[in-house]
């Protein structure tokens, strides 16, 4: 599976998205598609542990969650080091 | 300021406040008896900010400092302020386990694993117990709540204006979004005419709650994006290190789908709380004016005792 579909998946489990992540593209906003700062956190733990990283304290923003295609950018660049 | 320089001014102040018998230490850092004198300021405060509220007709009501279990767990307070948070532990133990408690109170020791989570926590903020009330539909038009009690937070400091049993007077608003938002600001314009009247320079700044740990920073900044809580920053100890004195709050729809509040036409009601940190009030006032009542401005005077 792709990275970016992992985090789909996750997105969809965790998000508490009001549409269908399916309905979601890559760089649309997660925030105005119904995920609360609470979801954010409980996306931010599943990824973790999904990829075996941690988001850093320079991660820790909202920008980071914003979209499918910003966490993919975080997780490129964790997954590098 | 620095720290140290910070630390100095909360002990000149906290001293300053024992020595004039206002505030009675009981061995806990933030947790204090206080002077009748103390208590005529505090009721004084509570007062001057009902009689702002009075137009809107709150319901008046009264609740222990304490809260279910099930209202604790369910505002979600341990999972985001388990640092702050209050717990209530005590024995249930039989006659064995009472005699192992005895031997560990006779040796110093530490018993906390013989104790046993409760039904109830100590209340963090005095508008929690309201919502648990509401369950199922409000009046058409909403309705607001007023009350004013103890909280408790973990926070044990040597700051005067921070401490760990400290009161908070509260006007609830739960109703439509269109209804809470008006309301908010009519409480942003009441607050600033409070703290302009008592004088104690008050500004507003976009705020967030203390969240704990990495999670809690994303918490944080949610709120600030959509600028939910707006604190009354009074500058006690400089205007570098300004104090929160009162703050409006809008939960957007967070209570009543937690707690299944409904407004007449069937949506989720939105909420919001105008809240004064009623005892920071009064070591605030203490603070500018000095430790004579007697001696403060006839208009300070005249706010908290018309």
């Amino acid at each position: 599976m792709a990275r970016v579909d992992e985090i789909r998946s996750i997105v969809a489990e965790y998000g508490r998205l009001g549409v269908d992540v399916g309905q979601v593209a890559d760089e649309d906003s997660l925030y105005s598609a119904g995920m609360t700062s609470h979801a954010s956190v409980n996306v931010m733990l599943a990824l973790e542990d999904h990829f075996d990283v941690e988001f850093p304290e320079r991660l820790l923003h909202r920008s980071t969650f914003e979209s499918i295609l910003n966490l993919d950018q975080a997780l490129a660049e964790l997954l590098d080091q | 300021m620095a720290d140290d320089a910070l630390r100095a001014a909360f002990d000149e102040l906290r001293g300053r406040l024992i020595e004039a018998g206002h505030l009675i230490p009981c061995g806990v850092d933030g947790v204090y008896g206080k002077s009748a004198e103390y208590e005529r300021v505090w009721a004084g405060v509570g007062a001057a900010a009902s009689r702002l509220a009075a137009p809107d007709g709150p319901v008046l009501c009264s609740f222990p400092p304490l809260l279910p279990r099930v209202t604790f767990d369910k505002v979600e307070y341990v999972r985001n302020f388990p640092h702050l948070s209050g717990p209530m532990f005590s024995f249930r133990g039989d006659d064995r386990a009472h005699a192992e408690l005895i031997r560990r109170l006779d040796e110093g020791q530490p018993y906390a694993d013989l104790l046993q989570q409760t039904d109830v926590a100590f209340t963090p903020a005095c508008c929690y117990p309201v919502y648990s009330t509401l369950t199922k539909a409000v009046p058409p038009g909403g309705i607001v709540f007023e009350h004013h009690s103890y909280c408790f937070r973990h926070e044990p400091s040597p700051d005067p204006m921070r401490m760990q049993a400290f009161r908070m007077w509260e006007n609830v608003r739960v109703a439509t979004p269109d209804d809470v938002l008006d309301w908010r600001s009519t409480w942003l314009s009441r607050f600033a005419e409070l703290f302009d009247r008592l004088g104690l320079d008050a500004r507003t700044d976009i705020a967030s709650d203390p969240f704990f740990g990495r999670a809690g920073r994303l918490m944080a900044q949610g709120q600030r994006a959509y600028q939910l809580k707006i604190e009354f920053l009074v500058p006690v100890f400089g205007e570098s290190e300004p104090t929160a004195c009162a703050s409006v709050n809008y939960h957007l729809s967070h209570f009543g789908e937690l707690f299944d509040i409904r407004t007449a036409d069937g949506d989720a009601a939105h909420s919001a709380c105008a809240a004064v940190g009623s005892d920071r009030c009064v070591v605030a006032l203490f603070q500018r004016y000095g430790m004579e009542t007697d001696t403060w401005p006839s208009s300070v005077r005249a706010v908290l005792w018309p």
